[in-house]
């Protein structure tokens, strides 16, 4: 395995600010013949550890691999565990010092700003290592997610089969909003890097369980994509994930602001008309809103952070019928 | 007169309403919106936006003499009402970039709902104005933003007599900015940035009030019997004609000059000072004539940080950027 740094920029304390890439080669790359290249990326939002610990597993697992099973390996594999290293380090989401959000900050055109100069650099790096990328993500600090992957609906039909091989809970193919323009994933794809969007977890924390789940699907997509071989030092099953589209998700939302209150657990099925929770007021002592349900299906999103305004989302379903029907 | 047009409630049950200033008749003559507030610390916008509410209430009560409403105006002094109640750029709770949130949501979480009131306000204006400045460790000119290319715009902007009008690049980032949906719906729409973000100028608001008034004259919303609008050279530059001048050392950045200085090849703006040992790391000047528009006055900067933007006419460029 080779560290490098691609990018680098000094603080005004003198440190270097450093994004660093680990990359694992196979003989056939090492020898400057073309192989398959895969990237992944985490840390692009400080405050969402899960990718980093998932890039963490990938990385432990390929130097085992790379000790016992040299072999295995048929492609070259580039991890960039921290690509926002500044918000990483202050576990905030947007970069500190430019209040930036770096997941917007891409195919901007220019490069007006150190945050978008180091975006472009980074989406450079990151386009011309990879004929497939993965950027993993955590949601945010309210809503946590049962692992699965997100595509907008005009890359469905390229990425669909890729997310379906990712030992993900769900993959859900939504619409395209202006927002995910200026996102990498978004902007890889439109480069013709095919690049799926991890979700799993929950801002500021790690679980473990989600985190290994992806790990063992990153693992199974890169045998199913000809980058790694197949090796007896890890054998797992492959779960399929639920794909679902635009009508076949539910949303559930405060339609009070207050304290919600629940004992929602993802990936349980609920019915409609079910309780979900209360939304209380804590000065008043009262309920000011009993949460029902309102469809059936598995839930995969859960509001976590118990302040809530008016219109937050509180739950997201994978929905037993499609809305509408 | 004032309305509410929406209120939020927060999670310990108290309302904030969202309000907007209207004069005149959307049934006669032209309409002009003007939003501000956009953050939470933009006190030079929120200043403005007062004078000239008080302004045009005593034009209604008939109390400015000359002055009559042609049309109709109405103003949102304060859009992202959360983030000026936590006195910070974004709004603490979702640290969102009020600014990149249009054109909202009306079913959304606060700051969406508060976008998609301001935009659904104001899409049918004939004109409308954010005002809005930009980052706090910048000084900045007083001057007039418009898409590059949009011609109704441009007439606004000639109309304003702001000095210097930038003309930006749309991007896949601006197009979530309310002037890009104002765009979109066809409305002459500008963003006014007035000066440095965070600090009060109260001579300079003084100022921009006149223009404004002025605008609102040139728009015809507004009549006037005794004042003629002011003739200025109005100076639109080109994503082509502007130069960032950027920090090739990490340190303290002691700036020398202030925006609105006519800089000639070679002036000194600053240094570049390095934070242990105070020597030197770098002089920065001007590659060229031009115009400073934009100086960074946050004296901490990292490697390959804008310290300052010029302007200047193509023409007058001795060599390409």
């Amino acid at each position: 395995m080779q560290i490098q740094t691609l990018l680098q920029y000094q603080s005004p304390l003198g440190v270097p600010v450093e994004i660093k890439k680990q990359t694992f080669n196979c003989a056939r790359s090492a020898a400057g013949r073309p192989v398959k290249k895969i990237s992944f990326v985490a840390g692009l939002h400080g405050d969402e550890w899960e990718g980093l610990y998932i890039c963490h597993l990938l990385s432990r697992y390929l130097q085992d691999l790379k000790t016992t099973h040299a072999e295995s390996f048929l492609g070259e594999i580039n991890i960039y565990p921290a690509a926002n290293p500044q918000a990483v380090c202050e576990g905030t989401r947007l970069t500190p010092f430019f209040s930036v959000d770096a997941n917007r900050s891409f195919g901007a055109g220019g490069a007006d700003s150190l945050p978008e100069y180091v975006a472009s650099d980074l989406f450079e790096d990151i386009r011309s290592s990879s004929d497939l990328a993965v950027d993993i993500h955590a949601s945010n600090q309210r809503l946590l997610e049962l692992p699965q992957i997100r595509i907008v609906e005009e890359f469905d039909l390229s990425l669909t089969p890729l997310a379906s091989e990712c030992n993900v809970d769900l993959v859900w193919v939504h619409p395209m909003a202006g927002v995910f323009r200026s996102t990498l994933a978004y902007n890889l794809n439109k480069a013709r890097v095919p690049a799926l969007v991890v979700e799993t977890g929950i801002c500021l924390r790690i679980h473990p369980e989600f985190c290994r789940q992806v790990f063992l699907g990153l693992v199974h997509l890169m045998r199913h994509v000809g980058i790694l071989k197949g090796d007896d030092s890890l054998e797992f099953s492959v779960k399929k994930p639920r794909v679902v589209y635009p009508r076949e998700v539910g949303s559930l939302q405060a339609k009070k602001s207050g304290l919600f209150v629940h004992q929602m657990k993802l990936g349980q099925n609920v019915q409609e008309g079910e309780k979900a929770g209360e939304i209380i007021d804590p000065i008043q002592g009262r309920v000011l809103e009993e949460v029902r349900f309102p469809f059936s299906g598995m839930l995969f999103t859960v509001c976590e952070n118990p302040v809530v305004y008016e219109g937050a989302p509180l739950a997201r379903a994978a929905l037993d019928q499609p809305a509408g029907k | 007169m004032k309305k509410q047009i929406l209120s939020l409630t927060t999670p310990l049950g108290q309302s904030v309403p969202l309000y907007k200033n209207v004069w005149g008749s959307t049934k006669k003559g032209k309409s002009l919106s003007i939003v501000g507030g956009l953050r939470g610390n933009q006190f030079n916008g929120m200043r403005l936006l007062a004078r000239l509410s008080g302004f045009l209430d005593a034009v209604e009560k008939g109390e400015a003499a000359g002055f009559e409403i042609s049309g109709s105006v109405q103003i949102i002094p304060l859009g992202n009402l959360f983030a000026v109640q936590s006195g910070t750029r974004n709004w603490t709770f979702d640290n969102l970039n009020f600014d990149l949130a249009f054109p909202g949501y009306d079913q959304g979480e606060p700051t969406d709902r508060i976008a998609h009131c301001l935009y659904r306000h104001t899409f049918e204006s004939d004109f409308a104005l954010a005002v809005h400045s930009y980052d706090a460790r910048y000084q900045e000119l007083a001057h007039a933003r418009l898409f590059h290319g949009d011609r109704k715009a441009r007439k606004l902007a000639d109309g304003l007599g702001l000095r210097a009008v930038r003309e930006i690049r749309e991007t896949s980032v601006s197009e979530l900015q309310l002037i890009s949906q104002w765009r979109e719906r066809g409305v002459a729409a500008l963003m006014l940035c007035p000066g440095e973000t965070g600090t009060l100028d109260t001579g300079l608001c003084e100022n921009l009030f006149g223009k404004l008034v002025d605008l609102m004259i040139g728009a015809g919303v507004l009549n006037s019997a005794n004042r003629t609008p002011e003739k200025t050279e109005v100076s639109f530059y080109s994503p082509k004609e502007e130069v960032e001048l950027k920090s090739s050392y990490a340190g303290l950045f002691i700036p020398e000059r202030s925006v609105g200085d006519e800089l000639r090849a070679g002036d000194k703006l600053g240094e570049i000072r390095d934070i242990y040992s105070g020597e030197i790391l770098e002089e920065i000047t001007a590659p060229g004539e031009g115009l400073l528009v934009g100086l960074r006055v946050y004296p901490l900067v990292y490697q390959s940080e804008t310290l300052a933007t010029l302007v200047a006419k193509k023409s007058r460029w001795p060599f390409s950027f």
